[in-house]
């Protein structure tokens, strides 16, 4: 009878490792298989983090469709007709860009500095200033394209100035010329120190 | 030309048994005589002495014969019924050991045995519910000693999604690429989104004709 039981004993020691062996060969497999992606390798656009996008067909077409329509602007101002040069400028501001693609922003404020700029020349100020002042509310970060940007709102105030009714209200549209301009020097110096800090090793 | 037979080879029902011929063989359902017993008693008696290796020093050639035939009948019928019952070696001497010991007395009781088989059937069972249990504890105990017992590296998925591209295949600002912009060329967006489409477009190549640049 105790050699009977044993023998039952062992077999069933054997048959507990082979399943333990199997769960363990599993997780060597595994882990196997996970040392054999190689660190080395480039990373797959889709393994990118949110703030890297790729260079890729998305970016390409929204450039092109953008750049396009900032064309077809300059053949309707040379055309002589403005109204239409802006309402091909405004498409610039509809083209969907790859999310988190910088591109996407700068390309926005150029837009909208050059709508303010063509609606200015119109007289339409206040509708200039609404398009800058769109601009800005987002918030975008420091760039050329903001400087400018502010360059231009204060370019805007500036107008604004010259055909005050009052000489108080000229003066506050000078002084928010002279503020916006500021703001576009302070911002282009920071770029520029900014990139030559990075060109720099 | 008639072929009917005499009235005493019919039947009753006018059916004739060719059995029924006189020609010489007994009927077995005909009784036995004294000579066919005695003969019969004679050959069982020889064919006992077979079985125990006793044979007589003269036979006749037919007594011979009988006695061939009865011990092939004999083995073959034994080979028959220890095929029939599926019966080993082992088993079969098992059996007759079983009987030897009845005849000499010394066999348990009918109720006494079927109680001690249903119990060695019963002491089976547990056993093998025992050793399946104690089976299903260690494959579990070893599966979570091996869970815990050292951590499995994930893949180093962090390293290769954090891997930069090179910046000519990043979107990225164009404030490197288009300078600081004049007043005097506030206007001129067109012109710069040509240089900045044209630069991404390099880039984009770039990448395509890399080999594991763009997929």
């Amino acid at each position: 009878m105790t050699a009977r039981w044993t023998r039952r004993l062992g077999v069933a020691a054997l048959l507990a490792a082979a399943v333990a062996g199997c769960v363990d060969s599993e997780r060597l497999s595994r882990r196997d298989r996970a040392d054999e992606r190689s660190v080395t390798r480039l990373a797959d656009p889709s393994e990118l983090a949110a703030a890297e996008v790729p260079v890729d067909e998305a970016l390409l077409v929204a450039l092109a469709q953008a750049k396009n329509f900032h064309h077809k602007a300059r053949v309707y101002m040379g055309d002589g007709n403005p109204q239409a040069a802006i309402e091909a400028v405004r498409q610039v501001l509809s083209v969907t860009f790859p999310a988190g693609a910088p591109e996407g922003v700068e390309v926005g404020l150029d837009a909208r500095a050059l709508l303010a700029k063509l609606l200015a020349g119109e007289g339409r100020l206040d509708e200039a200033m609404a398009e800058v002042s769109a601009g800005l509310a987002s918030d975008p970060p420091e760039s050329f394209f903001l400087a400018n940007l502010y360059t231009v709102l204060g370019e805007l105030h500036q107008a604004r100035a010259e055909v005050a009714a009052d000489p108080a209200g000229a003066a506050a549209e000078r002084r928010a010329a002279i503020g916006a301009l500021d703001r576009s020097i302070a911002i282009n110096l920071e770029i520029q120190r900014r990139l030559g800090t990075e060109a720099t090793p | 030309m008639s072929h009917d037979l005499p009235p005493t080879d019919r039947d009753p029902d006018g059916v004739v048994d060719p059995d029924d011929d006189a020609d010489g063989v007994v009927d077995p359902d005909d009784d036995v005589d004294a000579s066919e017993a005695a003969a019969a008693a004679r050959f069982a008696e020889l064919l006992a002495q077979t079985a125990d290796g006793r044979l007589p020093p003269a036979m006749t050639a037919e007594e011979r014969g009988l006695l061939e035939q009865a011990v092939e009948i004999r083995a073959g019928a034994s080979e028959a019924a220890r095929a029939r019952l599926a019966l080993t070696p082992a088993r079969g001497r098992a059996v007759v050991d079983r009987a030897l010991r009845a005849a000499v007395g010394e066999v348990e009781a009918p109720a006494d045995a079927l109680a001690a088989r249903r119990e060695r059937r019963s002491a089976r069972a547990v056993g093998l519910a025992a050793v399946a249990v104690a089976t299903a504890a260690i494959a579990v105990l070893a599966i979570r000693a091996g869970g815990t017992r050292r951590p499995v590296p994930e893949a180093p998925e962090a390293a290769t999604a954090t891997a930069p591209l090179p910046t000519a295949w990043r979107a990225r600002s164009a404030d490197p690429l288009v300078g600081r912009i004049e007043p005097a060329a506030s206007g001129e967006a067109a012109a710069r989104l040509d240089v900045i489409f044209a630069d991404r477009l390099a880039g984009f190549r770039d990448r395509r004709l890399t080999p594991g640049g763009a997929r």
